[in-house]
């Protein structure tokens, strides 16, 4: 999955998201918090016992003020990937949409994409897969060193047929993640109402959620007619149904409503949010989300 | 209801796996999906219609076990209430006449074809028990198939059931078909026909009024007769074709004119079958020769009739061809044979004294008589104030006759005579001429002779007229003359030999040689001679019998001749009397009679011909054959419009027109449209 040819492309999207996200997406990130910085921040009345070294003495020679010079201080930023590794994630439908790869697959590649980036600008990464809640973590990773550590662990992981809950697994991760941070949410979201409260759990908890969804264009548009019997991936249940033109047009009047929401909501609550099918790419994925941000 | 074959209904038992499947139902095809969510709420919308889902289930399979009932049905073979116990005789009669040569120019099939297939169909329906005939109806009623339970060979007949010229014989057939099938509850007629037959207008009203008709109006009751012959219980009528325009030559007669020798009146009739005026040329051609070329204007439904005079001494096939393309191509040509009038030479013998200029006069005006030299061989002999040693053979004419005529030696009809009388007559004159008469005024005349037509001579001076008493030993005497004092002057005799006309009186001293009687009566003496009088020698029509008289037999004691058809087929006919007597001819054009030997035109070879046939065949006869035309001459059969039959005439079928498991089947038919339509419903709606 991760090859030579992946790592080029890495590299590349690396050196390309510097240009374009100019320090606003990820690495290099200011904190609020003043102190050791080099960059100036703002000026303080001066008070007794202060370092003499950050005194204004050029507006002390102006105006006779004290003041104190304040620096921003630099912090890196802590990106949270969070990996859907539900089984909806890796349905086999490829006998149906032969070539594209399943979700998972995809997913991977964006989470090592993304990761690769955090790493190159000296951010600390860690991964998160959840299902029905967290199922595996990779601890806070930095330096870009670390990069080869980030792609076995996300070869490596698999994915568990139980029914996803974001809900509780941002519950779960919530308590595990040491700092703030930028939490990006890769997953199906076929779970409408555990993800929207997965969601604000994580801005509740001062994350910066970023929601990357994908799926495939059966989902957006099945192939199915006639009697068929619909078996649900995750909870195995059985669904016996004569699939008519009419209902097929009904599903998928239902599943764009369903993007639609999921749009809707991120724009309300201010989320970055991109969409994206299993046969896009996982690079014009990175550089649409890059687009999206310079615009922003 | 019963069944012909009720062991078949074992194929219900088809219903069984039907069920059996409908139970275990078949495995659908499992599709695993990401979520169901969204189908859930596809189809918790429809929940309430859960009830006809299952519902339509039950009536698919309701409609399977339905069409397995009736194809299960339809192999036993039902039979209608009416087929039951007893087998049908089905009589098909196909009108192949004049009219079903019609071409309908959007199929571009005749109307014969059209029938031929109909009765195709019809005879495909032919069951186990039932028998079925074909007669044709067209110039000649044929039974063409009898009685037969082997519905193929009917429908093998009816693919060689040719076209004929003449006209329609429905009646003729229908009642050839009762005749065929006595039983009257089994029999069923059915007729093939365009309709165009004579007694259509009252074919077209319905069975009860055509009887009303009948008892009010005497007139037409023979025309209702036929009608009321044309339908029935047991006649169906199947019209075929469309109505279509037409012009046709319904009437083309030729005689020769009874007073002009080489003159002839041709009476010519077309008439127009159309709802619109037509403009069109006839042209008349004898043999090759363009004889007029008359222009027409014929309004919607009317006719064109004339009568055309014109002179010709030869003789020839007279034709007259309308130029026009419309839909029956057969009427628009008609033939008649102009007899010929060949040269006739005349031996004059007069006396030494006299040159006889007056007779020599007349007969030289005579058209087609010449004056023939001594020694050449004549048709007539003239004697004017010459009384021969002996009456030669052949004609003869005998004018200002001096003396008694020779003697007749005739040892047979002596000895007849002498048995007879009882009196030995050895030898007695051929006819005693009286004194002379003082004035010989002519009081009496025969009217019947056609010696005498158009001759006036009563109260006449006869000079020189003088008794002729004609012996019977020369042969039949007929007086054509008589004077007041009762002397036979004129005196026509039948002979075997040759006719004879004796006219007692001396042309140089009276005035008949002035009078207008005199040419008259030496043109129709020549007629007379040779037999060649005005009478028509009539275009026959096809369909008819006819009689034609034939000479030329006579003498050959011959009791049959061949008779040449257009297409070169030759049959032999039966001569009886001077006369032929031809069945129904069934194609138009000029038939050949002859006594000599034909060699045989098969019908390939005819049909390799075509339209040389004619001619080859022409070339292949005796010039001896005596012609006749044939024509289709029947407004009927040229009236190419269609009348509506009433619905008691044209009534569908009674049920045995389509067996019972042909609606089954299209019943079951029916249902597998359903069922599939149901299906779609399923999946599709």
């Amino acid at each position: 999955m991760f090859d030579s040819d992946f790592l080029k492309q890495l590299e590349y999207l690396s050196l390309l998201s510097k240009r374009m996200f100019q320090g606003q997406l990820l690495a290099q990130r200011r904190t609020m918090q003043t102190g050791g910085g080099i960059e100036f921040a703002d000026h303080r009345e001066y008070i007794h016992g202060d370092d003499l070294r950050y005194l204004d003495w050029n507006v002390y020679a102006r105006h006779g003020d004290l003041l104190l010079k304040r620096f921003q201080e630099e912090e890196d930023l802590h990106v949270y990937l969070l990996l859907d590794a539900s089984q909806s994630m890796q349905v086999d439908e490829t006998a149906v949409d032969a070539g594209d790869p399943p979700k998972f697959t995809l997913a991977r590649q964006i989470a090592a994409a993304l990761a690769y980036i955090a790493l190159a600008d000296l951010d600390r990464v860690s991964i998160f897969a959840y299902a029905d809640g967290v199922k595996v973590s990779m601890p806070i990773v930095r330096g870009k060193d670390r990069i080869l550590s980030v792609l076995r662990f996300l070869e490596s992981l698999t994915c568990h047929a139980e029914k996803t809950d974001l809900r509780r697994s941002v519950g779960e991760f919530v308590t595990r993640a040491p700092r703030k941070g930028l939490a990006i949410v890769i997953s199906d979201l076929f779970d409408q109402d555990g993800f929207r409260d997965g969601v604000d759990r994580l801005r509740y908890a001062q994350f910066e959620p970023h929601v990357i969804q994908i799926h495939t264009q059966l989902e957006a548009e099945p192939k199915l007619l006639g009697d068929v019997q619909l078996v649900d991936c995750e909870t195995g249940t059985e669904k016996k149904v004569t699939v008519t033109e009419r209902k097929l047009r009904n599903y998928k009047q239902l599943f764009a409503t369903f993007l639609k929401d999921v749009e809707t909501y991120c724009r309300t609550q201010g989320l970055a949010h991109t969409r994206t099918t299993t046969d896009v790419p996982f690079d014009a994925v990175l550089l649409k989300m890059m687009r999206a941000a310079a615009v922003g | 209801m019963s069944l012909a074959s009720p062991d078949k209904l074992l194929w219900l038992l088809a219903a069984l796996p039907i069920v059996a499947f409908y139970i275990l139902k078949t495995r659908l095809r499992r599709r695993p999906v990401s979520t169901l969510l969204f189908w859930d709420q596809v189809f918790e919308q429809k929940r309430q219609r859960s009830l006809w889902q299952n519902l339509r289930h039950w009536m698919s399979l309701l409609l399977q076990l339905l069409f397995v009932g009736l194809v299960g049905f339809a192999i036993a073979d039902p039979l209608w209430n009416s087929q039951e116990d007893k087998g049908q005789d089905l009589i098909l009669v196909v009108d192949n006449s004049a009219s079903m040569r019609a071409v309908d120019p959007d199929t571009g099939q005749t109307r014969l074809q059209q029938a031929i297939e109909q009765a195709n169909d019809v005879a495909g329906t032919l069951r186990s028990g039932d028998n079925i005939a074909l007669i044709t109806a067209g110039s000649e009623v044929q039974v063409v198939v009898g009685m037969s339970d082997f519905a193929p060979t009917v429908q093998e007949a009816l693919l060689e059931v040719k076209p004929t010229d003449g006209p329609t014989k429905i009646a003729e057939a229908i009642a050839a078909a009762r005749r065929l099938a006595s039983d009257d509850d089994k029999r069923r007629i059915v007729v093939f026909s365009d309709g165009g037959v004579a007694a259509r207008e009252q074919l077209a009203k319905p069975a009860d009024e055509s009887e009303s008709d009948a008892t009010t109006i005497d007139t037409d009751e023979a025309s209702t007769g036929l009608a009321s012959q044309l339908s029935g219980d047991d006649v169906r009528w199947i019209q075929v074709g469309k109505s279509q325009d037409n012009v046709a030559i319904t009437t083309f007669q030729v005689r020769r004119s009874t007073v002009d020798p080489i003159g002839y009146s041709l009476l010519v009739e077309v008439q127009n079958f159309s709802e619109q005026t037509v403009d069109t040329r006839l042209t008349l051609q004898l043999d090759e020769t363009l004889v007029d070329v008359i222009p027409l204007e014929i309004e919607a439904g009317g006719s064109f009739r004339k009568q055309i005079d014109s002179t010709s001494s030869a003789g020839g096939v007279l034709s007259g061809t309308l130029k026009l393309d419309d839909a029956l191509e057969l009427d628009n040509s008609a033939r008649a044979i102009l007899p010929g009038r060949p040269e006739i030479p005349v031996k004059l013998v007069t006396h030494e004294q006299s040159e006889s200029f007056y007779l020599n006069r007349v007969l030289e005006s005579i058209p087609l008589v010449r004056i023939a030299s001594a020694d050449e061989a004549a048709s007539l002999t003239v004697f004017a104030g010459v009384v021969p040693e002996t009456i030669p053979d052949g004609p003869v004419l005998l004018v200002d006759i001096p003396d008694s005529g020779p003697e007749l030696t005739g040892a047979e009809s002596a000895e007849d005579e002498a048995g007879d009388a009882g009196v030995l007559n050895a030898a007695q004159p051929a006819w005693r001429l009286g004194e002379p008469i003082e004035n010989p005024i002519i009081a009496k005349q025969e009217k019947e002779s056609p010696l005498l037509r158009h001759v006036q001579l009563q109260n006449v001076i006869l000079a020189g007229g003088r008794d002729l008493e004609v012996s019977e030993l020369l042969g039949a005497p007929t007086t054509l003359l008589e004077t007041a004092s009762g002397a036979r002057v004129c005196v026509s005799v039948e002979r075997a030999e040759g006719r004879i006309l004796l006219l007692a009186c001396d042309l140089d001293t009276s005035d008949l040689p002035l009078r207008i009687a005199f040419p008259v009566l030496m043109t129709n003496a020549m007629n007379w001679f040779f037999r060649e009088t005005g009478e028509i020698r009539p275009a026959l029509a096809t369909g008819r019998t006819a009689d034609v008289p034939w000479d030329v037999e006579l003498a050959s004691q011959q009791e049959t001749a061949n008779l040449v058809a257009p297409s070169g087929e030759v049959s032999l006919v039966t001569v009886a009397k001077n006369t032929v007597k031809l069945g129904p001819l069934t194609h138009v054009g000029v038939y050949q009679l002859t006594a000599s030997e034909v060699a045989q035109t098969t019908a390939d070879e005819s049909a390799e011909t075509g339209a040389a046939g004619e001619a080859k065949q022409t070339d292949a006869v005796p010039q001896d054959a005596t012609l006749f035309a044939v024509n289709l001459s029947d407004a009927n059969e040229s009236d190419l419009r269609i009348g509506e039959l009433p619905e008691s005439t044209v009534a569908e079928l009674p049920p045995a027109g389509r067996s019972p498991w042909f609606y089954l089947i299209v019943a079951a038919c029916g249902l597998v449209l359903t069922e599939w339509a149901l299906f779609q419903r399923r999946v599709v709606a």
